[in-house]
């Protein structure tokens, strides 16, 4: 019976999918960002997705000691979905509402995943989901607050540079970066803090007139914090600052003759760290044939590639791929657990998703009229943006491995707070620059 | 206040179109490896799906090209990964290789296929139906040939390998020492010790000096570079070469020769006397035109044959090496192939094993068919050769072979080695006159003596089972 089901449903989840991409791309394009009953009708899809999977896993966990955690998993998660569906509509109304489909949609596949993985941690995850949910209410609550009180530059440079410095005296080694830090038992990652409040930084900044003094203040700044974050060895971070600070610069100063030199310098920097560091040799060493070291440091990315080769187009299946394998399956490689199980035309049109959502993002910085807004926002999606394309690039070995996460989707607590977050942040703009058109009218 | 909108437009819109082009390309290439690497990255070792794979695939069977039964598996062991049968013992062992967590032979060339189910037949499966069935695999190995050649060679140590040369299929392919592969895995530390190898497939990947079979070469040589029509040579039964004494067997003496005659009586001191005539450079230029030292692109493992000389080379290892001996190695395969050619006006198909690919009903969804190698000899010089052939068995060393009902064409050869007993070697072809019916052989016997001890009743035996059926 579960075979059935398993086998069929696959078909079932990539027309799910299939109709989410399509009518997603429908309604972004439209001018009064999209038609009512359409987003009705993908939440009607993520609810089907939903039902079809929770079953699968139901079944699956049944016969096991793991039935009551499943069922409360099940209870959980569909509760917390049907809650998240009805506020969206009621509420919520003038923002983005297919930008929060397509956060339900990932964040339910998450939850999926981690649930057919390892079933404790899709529980935390659930809880960090109602956590997140909180903050992201609350926010929106907040959201009278003129944001232009909150732009306080000197602050967020301190605030940014302090937390960062904190995993030097209280953080832990965790796979060979120094980021993590632990609080009460609560470990959570500064950086991902830090990469916000590094955005409103430089949004403040760059929303005044341009000053030579401001490029060259934020560059430095900027500059700090990624040689700590290259000390720390969180590459990945490092990395998406830099993209954020590059494009943010770009945008500030309209120079493409900067852009192309700051690319130029970090291509050059990489070699130089290529060529002077160890362990970026490593990575890249890794990356370059993974066959040659495919007993240890080619491992993952190998049982990677395995695995999704193994998915072929359909998928095997919720349940039935191997990428438990896969080390770090629950985390970095969660995008290829997708791909065994799901499919490749479900994670290519996964990837599509997350490049709609990118897009609706800058749509709303265009959109914005504050030059404070449009640098929030568009910092805020460069990073967003970059971090899928850095984890989901590094796993199927276009580009080397760099530890960040699959927003929404692998398990992190903080990650997953911060980036509902930086979600809610945008739909707050979404919202007031909305407002500010209904008042001029 | 527009013209500052459109320009931060435009901003905005390259930005879009940057993250666009990182996102296809992320597409792209997991297209690519999906498509392109797949097959590549899945057979190997490290991937854990593979023996997964295989507890969930009933493997399919392999068939001989009448489709008796020859390698199936036991649908009620435990583990099927060690539950494959091969009913013929020891008569196919190399051939067909072994399916464990490694694999050889047709159950590794065929391995793919052996394992791949009916995606339909999946869709509506419930966990307690019997396993899905792999494809099954139709052979070009004929079963009576097979066990024929097989108990020719005893329980003496070689290798014989049989194709049609019109269109490449292997009939029988047969080395020993052998093992059981019933037996292999439970065996396979006293299997993989053993000093004989006996898991060698000495048909493909055995080396061994050819002696006087290599004077198909030496004669090629001469016909396409000298003046061989011209050729008189006066055979005392032995001649000296650079302080390198070169002997006929038993020294006898063949008088006056031309190229014919001594290919016909197997003469050294002739051969080694062309061979100089022509020179290192040409008679290297030649072996190379037979795809030595080359690569033979078949779709099994195998090695190249290796001959050594060059412009340079003096004048004892010329002689030498047009006899055979000297450091020239060859496979009993690729003497196949070029016996083949000589068979088939110059003319030699790729050797392949595998016919055709059935389902589990019985219909065909894969066939192989022949394909052209390379036209190794020229048109008229495989004739000469081809007549040359014809002589050895009317007159000369071949006579063993010689039998009534159809014509035998072929060359003896007897190698000295490191050891004290020679090979003896056979290599030939039948011409019935229909093309489908002609089979090439090559038959290598290791320390057999001389030709006429081993090789030459062998090779008689087995043209006339396989042309009294």
């Amino acid at each position: 019976m579960l075979d059935i089901i398993v086998n069929m449903s696959r078909y079932i989840y990539l027309i799910v999918i299939l109709v989410l991409f399509v009518l997603t791309v429908s309604e972004r394009g439209k001018k009064d960002d999209g038609r009512e009953f359409v987003f009705k009708y993908q939440q009607v899809l993520i609810l089907i997705f939903h039902v079809l999977s929770m079953t699968t896993l139901t079944l699956n966990y049944w016969n096991s000691d793991n039935k009551e955690l499943m069922i409360k998993v099940l209870i959980l998660s569909t509760i917390t979905l049907l809650v998240a569906i009805i506020l969206i509509n009621v509420l919520l109304k003038q923002s983005n509402i297919l930008i929060w489909n397509i956060i339900m949609f990932f964040i339910d596949i998450g939850i999926v995943c981690l649930g057919r993985l390892e079933l404790a941690l899709c529980y935390r995850q659930l809880i960090w989901v109602v956590i997140a949910a909180g903050v992201a209410i609350a926010l929106l609550l907040l959201y009278k607050i003129d944001i232009k009180y909150i732009n306080l530059t000197i602050l967020y440079q301190v605030l940014s540079i302090g937390l960062l410095i904190l995993p030097f005296f209280f953080g832990s080694r965790i796979n060979g970066s120094l980021n993590w830090v632990s609080i009460y038992g609560i470990k959570f990652q500064p950086s991902e803090l830090v990469k916000i409040l590094l955005v409103f930084y430089l949004a403040s900044v760059y929303s005044k007139k341009f000053k030579f003094t401001n490029l060259i203040i934020s560059s430095v700044t900027v500059a700090i914090c990624l040689i700590i974050l290259f000390v720390q060895k969180d590459l990945g971070a490092a990395l998406i600052l830099f993209m954020i600070y590059l494009f943010m610069m770009y945008y500030y100063t309209k120079r493409e003759v900067l852009f192309i030199t700051g690319l130029v310098s970090a291509i050059g920097a990489s070699y130089l760290a290529y060529s002077i560091f160890g362990h970026v040799r490593y990575r890249v060493e890794t990356w370059l044939n993974p066959w040659k070291y495919i007993d240890d440091r080619g491992y993952q990315v190998t049982q990677s590639l395995f695995a999704i080769v193994g998915g072929g187009w359909i998928g095997t299946g919720l349940t039935k791929g191997l990428s438990t394998k896969v080390p770090n399956v629950t985390t970095d490689f969660i995008f290829t657990e997708i791909c065994e199980e799901f499919g490749n035309i479900f994670s290519i049109l996964l990837i599509g998703l997350y490049l709609l959502m990118f897009l609706s993002i800058v749509d709303t910085a265009l959109k914005s009229k504050s030059k404070f807004h449009k640098n929030l926002v568009l910092g805020l999606g460069i990073g967003f943006g970059f971090q899928a394309f850095f984890i989901i690039g590094g796993v199927i070995k276009l580009i080397p491995l760099t530890g960040v996460t699959l927003p929404f989707i692998s398990y992190g607590g903080s990650s997953l707070l911060v980036n509902i977050i930086l979600i809610t942040l945008v739909q707050i703009i979404t919202i007031k620059d909305g407002q500010k058109i209904e008042n001029t009218r | 206040m527009v013209k500052k909108l459109k320009t931060q437009d435009k901003n905005i819109r390259r930005v879009k179109n940057i993250f666009i082009l990182l996102y296809i390309a992320l597409v792209v290439y997991i297209i690519k490896i999906v498509v392109i690497d797949n097959t590549e990255i899945s057979i190997n070792p490290y991937n854990p799906r593979l023996s997964a794979l295989e507890n969930n695939v009933l493997r399919g069977r392999i068939l001989d090209r009448n489709k008796t039964v020859l390698a199936y598996t036991d649908e009620n062991k435990e583990d099927l990964r060690f539950a494959r049968k091969y009913p013929y013992d020891k008569v196919f062992s190399h051939v067909l290789g072994y399916s464990a967590k490694t694999k050889t032979g047709i159950e590794a060339v065929a391995n793919k296929y052996l394992l791949k189910t009916d995606v339909f037949a999946n869709l509506f499966r419930n966990k307690k139906d019997p396993l899905p069935k792999g494809m099954d695999v139709v052979t070009t190995l004929d079963l009576k040939l097979q066990k024929k050649a097989y108990d020719l060679l005893g329980s003496k140590k070689g290798a014989i390998v049989i194709m049609e040369p019109g269109t490449g299929k292997i009939l029988s392919m047969v080395s020993k020492p052998d093992y059981n592969p019933n037996q292999v895995v439970d065996n396979w530390k006293k299997i993989s010790n053993d000093e004989s190898k006996p898991l060698l497939n000495r048909v493909t990947q055995g080396l061994y000096p050819p002696g006087s079979i290599f004077k198909i070469v030496t004669s090629l040589a001469f016909i396409k570079h000298g003046d061989y029509n011209q050729f008189k040579y006066i055979c005392k039964g032995k001649d000296v070469f650079d302080n390198d004494v070169i002997k006929c067997y038993n020294q006898y003496a063949h008088g006056e020769e031309d190229l014919k005659k001594a290919f016909t009586v197997s003469c050294n001191t002739a051969f080694a006397n062309i061979g100089i005539r022509v020179g290192g450079a040409k008679l290297k230029e030649v072996s190379e035109q037979l795809y030595f030292n080359k690569k033979l692109n078949l779709n099994f493992p195998y090695v190249k044959s290796s001959v050594e000389i060059n412009e340079n080379s003096k004048k004892n290892e010329l002689a030498e090496t047009s006899i055979g001996q000297g450091k020239t190695l060859v496979t009993p395969m690729h003497m196949a192939m070029i016996t083949s050619a000589i068979a088939n006006a110059g003319m030699v198909y790729e050797p392949y094993l595998i016919d055709s690919i059935l389902n589990p009903e019985g219909n065909v969804m894969v066939k192989n068919k022949p394909k052209s190698f390379t036209n190794m000899i020229e048109y008229n010089n495989a004739q000469i050769l081809k007549e040359m052939m014809r002589n050895v068995v009317t007159e000369g060393t071949g006579v063993g072979t010689n039998i009534s009902n159809i014509k035998v064409f072929g060359k003896t050869g007897t190698a000295e080695n490191e050891t004290e007993i020679a090979h003896s070697w056979f290599v030939g072809f039948s011409d019935t006159g229909d093309k489908s019916k002609d089979i090439a052989i090559a038959i290598l016997v290791i320390n057999g003596g001389s030709s006429s001890k081993n090789a030459v009743p062998m090779a008689k035996r087995l043209f006339q089972f396989h042309y009294k059926r």
